[in-house]
């Protein structure tokens, strides 16, 4: 199985659903699960909850993330809503505006 | 044609194969379906339905598709449409070109422009008076 990648210039708007990693350049409306690792690259927009393994965020999300490992807000990362994560770190120079959930 | 593009500039979106995507997939781009969309699609660049890939959609608007796997839906190409030996398309189809190889699986209705042969425009021609 390959991952998913949603590229740069292209939006989806809806459900994306996988059983491997997605990495999300572009923009996504809706929702994102996802039972391998997330990637939010920096220019990416994510309007969705998003959940699903470890979590790597340097774009913008705008949702609820609840990941089953650890979610890196990275720089650059904008995030609006609340992360429930075991592990969570946030770089200098991300932006987050939410709350932290790291009850297990 | 679609195969060369991708080996010459890659594709900048691919929906792997254990991917479900439900909705609308616009932009630009070329992208590879190895898993399944339940969605219309409307891409400036190339669309390649790999073997295994599945696109259930109303309409598809791409510049030029490669169908190595299933599409059902109405599609739109400005360039090329092309069905390899183990694709499937149900559908209306509109491109500049269509092939499709030995063994591919292709029902619907084909609108290309393309001109006919002197000969065969004056055969159409006293087809239609009569």
């Amino acid at each position: 199985m390959s991952a998913t990648i949603i590229g740069p210039g292209i939006t989806i708007e809806g459900e994306v659903v996988s059983d491997d990693e997605v990495t999300v350049s572009g923009t996504v409306r809706g929702k994102l699960s996802a039972r391998g690792g997330v990637t939010i690259e920096r220019g990416a927009h994510v309007e969705a909850d998003i959940q699903g393994g470890a979590m790597a965020i340097a774009g913008s999300v705008t949702g609820n993330v609840v990941s089953s490992d650890r979610v890196d807000l990275q720089n650059g990362a904008r995030v609006i809503g609340n992360v429930k994560a075991t592990r969570i770190t946030i770089a200098d120079g991300a932006q987050f505006k939410g709350n932290v959930d790291m009850d297990t | 044609m679609v195969r060369a593009q991708r080996a010459k500039d890659g594709a900048t979106g691919r929906i792997g194969a254990g991917t479900r995507v439900r909705g609308r997939i616009a932009g630009e781009g070329g992208l590879d379906v190895e898993g399944h969309v339940e969605g219309d699609v409307s891409l400036e660049g190339s669309l390649l339905v790999a073997d295994g890939g599945e696109i259930s959609a109303t309409s598809l608007e791409v510049s030029d598709l490669l169908v190595e796997g299933t599409v059902r839906g109405d599609v739109r190409a400005q360039g090329d449409i092309s069905i390899a030996s183990t694709g499937s398309l149900v559908g209306s189809v509109k491109s500049a070109t269509f092939s499709m190889e030995e063994g591919a699986h292709f029902e619907g209705d084909l609108d290309n422009d393309f001109e006919l042969p002197a000969e065969l425009l004056e055969l159409a021609g006293a087809g239609k008076r009569r």
